[in-house]
């Protein structure tokens, strides 16, 4: 082969990586579930040069549940909300993985309602793809596609066989999206802008950039008084299994690991019993906010959204609360004031005028 | 392995590279390495061994019939003879054994008799209605003498496991394929472009034209009796259209591969639907298998003492004309018999692809004369291009409607389908959108519209020669352009990713 015929090849196939690269962009999903597109924030953390004091993980509990832009507003904790719908300790154990090989933070805090997920919610739901796609092409993401392929055939009875994928399927998003030629609009091409979504497709969210979580904007009273103290729910083998790799990587790391779960009408004593003898058995420190919910101040009335979720006042008053504690308890340095930290000041000033704005109530029809 | 998977690219990537890094006289191992592992991974090593023995059988048979043809012509041709019904029989085991079965239980019906046996199930190797027929064509060269017995067991595996063939074929000949085989190709960067745009050509056809076709196909098909009228039409056209598409696709991308190698395989299809009638359909249709039916079926056939003395029978009796064509006319019965049994143990088969073609074929040339007559009275024109514009929709039609019969469950319920055309008359459906209830949107029908406008104007090129030396005419810029455009058309409008199956190809079940 010549060398000129060398050229050309090598020229045809970087043109046509370079279309695949572009055509990838343009064609992914920008309309992912309010929830779902909390992935696509934590992209930014490829670019995040400052140092992290904590990292927190878990299901959307803590997406919704965790301000970091009022922690850093509070008491300077750079922190970053690696939540996300249904990370539950299998693709917990991942985005830690990840995360780490980027950022070594003091302390990484687990949702402890992450470990309640059951072999369906761990491995068949759809959004583990979503939550995949922003993750780095790397060896954590290759190997996470493969033990989820693995793990969805030894558990194919337990889980929708309708969402199993091809590894292709989650590393290259073109393979699934490519389909969407058909409803192409502008901001596929020009791109999403993840760093401030207010009113996201009418749902009244607010996304913030820095790893600052996704809030949303109204309440929907819940009755307390509602909670199921008989519901028991024992963590599965598989989750178990999962914890037990995130428990050994931030060992191998030097990373405090801490459980802790934000308050919500859905969690109960024997939930709470459950993660405590969890936490008594591998030394860990565990904080149940929902257990001090007064102390937090709390109110279901105009603090939640469902029995799930708090919106943005309610996760305002816990990153308080919890900040202080952090605070307190591991002495994170403050560093608000410092230039390098510029922009972390501009999210909470954000975060603290919607604060200040107050809540929308939710009607019936979904309308103001 | 489907040969539309990455990793179907990737294994030919590893075999290119292999092939070209050993020395030349090499080369041909590592297409025989390639060779096994593409079977043993497509199916499994019991099969591998199934095929393999009936390869050693029809090896052996061929170097014995080269050793004692000059001591005993009887000895040979019962070597011969003994061979081609193994491997025969090999080929109906695997594929066509439900043919008798069912057979078996429909006469026992028709007498009241109450046994009956179970349809059986078995796992088929690889290419089997390829190879077999590769085997057999081999040792009927070798008995004739038109080529010498490969002495290498090795080479010969080569020849008959050709990885690319085995999906769809084409049906190789041995004389056409030894040298480029066991020669050992020099890289040749033309063919290697020329490889990579028939992959790509193939896939588009297959990906973005054929499988959008299958998606209305289905609906009407497996829809029981819901559909009539127009949309039979619709379904019988786009069938066809599927198939060819399908195939030729297949076909397509079995070339390129090939080429990446330095080895030109044999053409399958030659724009069948320019064809005027039936019989030039075929002539343009699945070539290879027309060529093998024709070259070991047809003509041994005619030669035999059987058939050269019903022929002087036949022209004492009814005169030199039409006593000359009875033996061809039970030729061809044996032929398209054989081309419709060789697409599958049903009689949807036998009679879709095979004994409707021969029944048109025959009655047309029986017929002729009254035809004569009537163009004559008519004062028809057939010079011109309006005449060959009616004789090609006919031809399409008619081809279109028996290769249809192949899409329905069974016989019965193909020709069933066939008479709900003349239900209802229902042309509406092409104005009032009911066109998009049918699996495709208005966007998708637009892909699909100009995706068969571009195989169509491609068709017309190639009647003046290849498109793609036409192509390498042009400019760099615009070469790349069709070539980076063509792959990139593939990716985004390709049917492909979660919920579709593309790696199947019709031509792959039969």
């Amino acid at each position: 082969m010549k060398r000129i015929e060398i050229i050309k090849c090598c020229a045809v196939v970087l043109i046509c990586s370079m279309l695949l690269v572009e055509s990838n962009a343009i064609f992914s999903l920008k309309d992912f579930h309010e929830s779902d597109f909390s992935g696509d924030l934590n992209r930014e953390f490829y670019d995040e040069e400052g140092n992290l004091d904590i990292m927190f993980f878990g299901p959307s509990s803590t997406l919704h549940g965790i301000s970091t832009p009022v922690m850093w507003e509070e008491y300077g904790i750079t922190a970053w909300n690696w939540g996300m719908p249904n990370q539950f300790t299998f693709m917990g154990y991942y985005y830690i993985k990840e995360a780490v090989q980027y950022k070594k933070p003091k302390v990484i805090a687990y949702d402890a309602y992450g470990l309640f997920g059951d072999v369906e919610s761990m491995l068949g739901d759809y959004t583990n793809q979503f939550s995949l796609y922003p993750m780095k092409l790397g060896r954590t993401k290759l190997e996470a596609v493969a033990d989820l392929k693995e793990l969805r055939e030894e558990y194919a009875d337990g889980i929708n066989a309708a969402n199993n994928g091809t590894v292709l399927q989650y590393i290259v998003p073109l393979y699934q999206f490519h389909e969407r030629w058909k409803e192409l609009e502008e901001k596929d091409f020009l791109g999403a802008d993840y760093s401030y979504i207010d009113d996201y497709e009418g749902t009244k969210v607010t996304a913030f950039s820095k790893g600052g979580g996704i809030s949303r904007l109204y309440y929907i009273p819940q009755d307390v008084t509602l909670r199921n103290e008989e519901f028991d729910f024992e963590i599965q083998p598989l989750a178990l299994e999962y914890f037990d790799k995130i428990y050994e990587l931030c060992e191998e790391e030097g990373i405090t690991l801490i459980l802790y779960n934000v308050p919500m009408v859905d969690f109960n004593t024997n939930l709470h019993n459950e993660v405590q003898k969890l936490a008594n058995e591998y030394g860990l420190e565990y904080i149940d906010l929902c257990e001090l919910e007064d102390e937090v101040g709390i109110d279901y009335n105009t603090d939640a959204v469902d029995t799930h979720h708090l919106n943005l006042w309610g996760s305002y008053k816990t990153s308080v609360y919890f900040g202080q504690y952090l605070q307190e308890e591991y002495a994170f340095s403050d560093k608000r004031g410092q230039t390098e930290y510029m922009d972390w000041e501009e999210v909470a000033e954000m975060c603290y005028e919607k604060i200040a704005k107050g809540p929308i109530e939710e009607n019936v029809d979904g309308t103001e | 392995m489907s040969i539309i998977s990455f990793s179907f690219l990737f294994f030919v990537g590893l075999v290119f590279i292999l092939y070209y890094i050993v020395p030349e006289k090499c080369r041909w191992c590592v297409l025989l390495f390639a060779n096994v592992i593409f079977f043993i991974v497509g199916c499994n090593i019991k099969l591998f061994m199934c095929m393999f023995v009936l390869v050693l059988l029809t090896y052996y048979a061929a170097v014995l019939v080269d050793k004692y043809r000059a001591l005993s012509a009887k000895k040979t041709k019962i070597i011969v003879s003994a061979t081609i019904i193994f491997d025969v029989v090999g080929l109906i085991i695997f594929k066509e054994l439900n043919f008798f079965v069912n057979n078996y239980n429909l006469l026992s019906r028709l007498w009241g008799k109450s046994h009956t046996v179970e349809a059986v199930s078995i796992a088929a190797p690889l290419g089997v209605s390829y190879y077999t027929l590769m085997l057999v064509g081999y040792l009927l060269d070798v008995y004739w003498q038109k080529v010498e017995a490969q002495k290498n067991f090795a080479k010969f595996l080569t020849f008959i496991t050709l990885f690319p063939v085995m999906i769809s074929g084409p049906i190789l000949r041995y004389d056409e394929m030894k040298e480029q085989l066991y020669d050992g190709r020099k890289f040749d960067y033309r063919g290697f472009c020329f490889g990579i745009q028939r992959v790509l050509w193939g896939l588009f056809k297959k990906m973005v034209i054929a499988d959008r076709l299958g998606v209305i196909v289905a609906t009407i098909y497996d829809s029981g009796q819901e559909y009539a009228g127009f949309y039979i039409v619709i379904a019988v056209v786009a069938y066809t259209l599927q198939v060819y598409m399908d195939f030729s696709g297949c076909i397509d991308i079995v070339i390129g591969v090939a080429e990446l190698f330095g080895i030109k395989l044999p053409e399958n299809f030659q724009t069948p639907f320019v064809s005027v009638n039936l019989s030039e359909v075929w002539r343009r249709w699945h070539m290879t298998l027309g060529f093998w039916v024709k070259d070991y079926i047809l003509y041994p056939i005619l030669k035999s003492d059987l058939m050269q003395n019903l022929g002087e029978k036949t022209r004492k009796k009814f005169g030199r004309k039409w006593g000359k064509k009875i033996p061809t006319w039970l030729g061809m019965f044996a032929v398209w018999f054989t081309v419709g049994f060789w697409h599958g143990g049903a009689w949807k088969y036998v009679f879709g692809s095979g004994i409707f073609f021969y029944i048109m074929i025959v009655g047309g040339q029986i017929l002729e004369p009254v035809f004569d007559k009537m163009k004559k009275y008519l004062k028809i024109n057939t010079e011109c291009a309006s005449w060959r514009g009616f004789q090609r929709i006919r031809t399409f039609a008619l081809f279109s409607a028996s290769v249809s019969l192949g899409r329905a469950a069974s016989l019965g319920s193909g020709l069933a389908m066939l008479r709900r055309t003349f239900l209802c008359c229902n042309p509406w459906i092409f104005v009032d959108g009911s066109l998009y209830n049918l699996g495709l949107d208005s966007k998708d029908f637009w892909v699909l519209l100009i995706g068969l406008l571009i195989v169509s104007a491609v068709s017309v090129l190639e009647q003046k020669g290849s498109v793609r030396v036409q192509l390498q005419k042009q400019n760099l810029i615009c070469r790349w352009f069709v070539f980076i455009s063509l792959f990139w058309v593939v990716v985004i409008f390709g049917q492909y990713g979660p919920g579709y199956d593309s790696s199947t190809f019709i031509y792959g079940q039969f």
